[in-house]
């Protein structure tokens, strides 16, 4: 006898399937009519197993990741469509819809079990091909690499600085643009939860159809795949993309922890590298459940998801101070990934040297590399909506960050 | 750096085609050389040009007269200005410019337009002044320069005859109140065609002279084509 809680309210069967249900082996809990009334459910046994459809009001991927990730849970599908949304917000048994409730009873059985085979629509198979999609547990695997099955996962650039440094933004644009044109497919993907401000400086036209919160709202509802990320960049120049921020800050809430996971994977699987410019943040604020949004939820993401880290700090001794102190929080969300400090706004009259010996006497190992001041020259390019190697191509500050992008990506 | 490179180029390659995405719009600096500057202009050009000429087409005016000042009957057409009015109000009931030789057949007050019926072709060639005495009894009572009279004869003996109508619609060219006449007759100007005079002689000799009031609205018609009684045909709707 299996004890399950039954979230399927969209499901034309549902009923026959609680009527069935003692004749299969199965005792029903629990009938759920959206995702919280199953959470909270779900919440009372950690052993229980759930059986969800993919029509569950308020079924987004943080929820079912809120199940738990040891919980047995199997997803109804009623076509592929279904299929391909369930396996996106992470539900790995898929079962299709079978004529009778008791067939359907004894396909969550065999799944549950691992008896039936794996069955899985070839690659590019859209929703109409139902003919390839037949009974059985469908194990779809990882969504991103269905796209592109042979390309190489892509760099993940994140780009932070500590409360108190300015220029993130502007390192981010700089390294984005010069890695487009040494020939890589870049996407920048303004992740700033505080202050986003890549459109603003890029002079992008606002563009409700595109933008990260659009692929987060994706991959919440389990559709976002490496075409459909592509899909909300826009492509500046050559093949440099960006995927813009919020519009407004206090809209935060629209990028989820766990559909920010599937944007950086898909992000990796559609382009050479994706250079994401993150906010100040990166606490892991307290939330009253496991899958409540947080505001540091995009730069914690992004940080542990990356493979190389670019660290923002003015070339000041309070920037020198603000940065030992936000250094712990660094290193733990992003554990031992390769980073590269950025003295910003070098100049004469800094600390030069003796900043680098400060940071190295508190234990931050990384590599430092200066970039020059020039607030006139990125003045203009702010007030113009045009970056460096658009409007000053031959300024010491875009020769250096050339230099530091070649030098972040390498090995 | 150059095996990463290669590296990415053949990923790229291996890629049968890379995902798409839309070309970002951008904001772009305002430019004089900007070819939707030039097509603004030209529409907004075209268009008022377009619009003039069409209010130009479409004119529906005309130039009629108007009186400067208080012009009596008789009197020559001076002292007109033109003046555009709408061709729907006024149709051609108005003496549109230049004035023509003629003389008013009725008074026009300064400031009204000047009818195209209330002016005679010419001073008629012959006609003559004659002056005949009336009782004021015997004459409407708002008898004044440019009336239209019937001229009836009264003869002085019953016996006589009957009062007979001794010419229509005349045209008072003057009224004296001054010259009043032995039994307190007014002596009223009648505008007289030549061939009409013996009988309006006579007529002021043999006995009494009665005047009788032509109604105002038929006297353009009476006027216009003279006929020999009031006919009541309106066809002055649009006088002054």
């Amino acid at each position: 006898m299996i004890d399950v809680v039954l979230a399927a309210p969209d499901v034309a069967q549902e009923p026959d399937l609680v009527v069935a249900a003692s004749g299969c082996g199965v005792r029903v809990l629990r009938r759920c009519v959206d995702a919280v009334d199953l959470l909270a459910a779900a919440a009372i046994d950690p052993d229980v197993t759930v059986v969800l459809s993919a029509g569950l009001p308020r079924l987004s991927s943080d929820a079912v990741r809120g199940l738990g990730t040891e919980r047995r849970i199997v997803g109804l599908a009623a076509d592929p469509l279904d299929a391909t949304s369930l396996s996106g917000r992470g539900i790995r048994l898929v079962v299709p819809v079978e004529p009778t409730a008791a067939s359907t009873w004894s396909a969550v059985r065999s799944a549950l079990s691992g008896a039936a085979p794996p069955a899985r629509p070839e690659p590019g198979a859209g929703a109409d091909a139902a003919g390839v999609w037949t009974t059985g547990v469908w194990d779809p695997g990882d969504p991103s690499v269905v796209a592109a099955p042979d390309h190489h996962p892509g760099r993940l650039v994140a780009v932070w600085g500590p409360p108190g440094a300015p220029g993130r933004t502007t390192v981010a644009i700089g390294l984005a643009e010069a890695l487009a044109e040494s020939g890589r497919r870049v996407c920048l993907v303004d992740a700033d939860t505080y202050a986003p401000s890549v459109a603003a400086a890029l002079g992008l036209v606002d563009d409700p159809g595109g933008g990260l919160a659009r692929a987060c709202r994706q991959a919440d509802t389990g559709l976002l795949d490496a075409p459909a990320l592509a899909s909300s960049a826009r492509r500046v120049r050559g093949e440099w993309h960006v995927l813009t921020g919020l519009t407004r800050a206090d809209r935060w809430g629209d990028l989820a922890a766990s559909a920010l996971d599937t944007v950086w994977q898909c992000a990796q699987a559609a382009f050479d590298v994706a250079v994401v410019d993150v906010g100040f943040c990166l606490e892991d604020d307290d939330a009253p459940a496991a899958w409540a949004r947080r505001r540091n939820a995009a730069a914690v993401t992004a940080v542990a998801s990356a493979d190389r880290l670019v660290a923002v700090a003015d070339a000041s001794s309070a920037g020198a101070a603000r940065l030992v102190a936000a250094w712990p929080g660094l290193a733990g969300a992003a554990g031992a990934t390769r980073t590269t400090v950025v003295r910003n706004r070098s100049g004469r009259r800094s600390a030069g040297s003796g900043w680098d010996d400060a940071l190295r006497e508190f234990g931050i190992g990384a590599a430092v590399r200066p970039l020059p001041a020039d607030a006139r020259t990125l003045d203009s390019c702010w007030s113009r909506g045009r970056s460096l190697g658009e409007s000053a191509r031959r300024s010491p500050l875009r020769r250096a960050l050339v230099r530091l992008a070649e030098e972040v990506v390498s090995g | 750096m150059a095996g990463g490179r290669g590296r990415t180029r053949e990923s790229a390659e291996s890629l049968a085609r890379p995902p798409a995405s839309p070309p970002a719009r951008r904001l772009r600096r305002a430019r004089l050389g900007d070819l939707r500057l030039w097509l603004g202009l030209v529409l907004v050009a075209g268009s008022m040009l377009v619009g003039a000429r069409l209010m130009g087409a479409d004119d529906d005016t005309v130039v009629v007269l108007r009186a400067t000042r208080d012009l009596a009957v008789g009197a020559g057409l001076d002292g007109l200005a033109p003046v555009r009015v709408s061709r729907a109000a006024a149709g051609d009931l108005y003496l549109e410019g230049p004035a023509p030789d003629g003389v008013l057949r009725w008074p026009v007050q300064a400031g009204e337009l000047v009818p195209r019926s209330a002016v005679a072709s010419g001073p008629r060639a012959d006609s003559r002044l004659v002056t005949v005495p009336v009782d004021p009894l015997h004459a409407p009572p708002a008898l004044q320069r440019g009336s239209l009279v019937d001229v009836w004869s009264v003869p002085g003996d019953p016996e006589q005859g009957e009062p007979g109508l001794v010419l229509p619609a005349v045209s008072v060219a003057d009224v004296s109140t001054d010259a009043l006449g032995m039994g307190g007759e007014l002596a009223v100007v009648l505008d007289v065609p030549s061939g009409q005079v013996a009988a309006v002689v006579d007529a002021a000799r043999g006995g009494e002279v009665d005047l009788v009031a032509v109604p105002a609205r038929s006297q353009s018609a009476d006027a216009g084509d003279a006929a020999p009684s009031p006919s009541p045909v309106p066809v002055a709707e649009g006088r002054p």
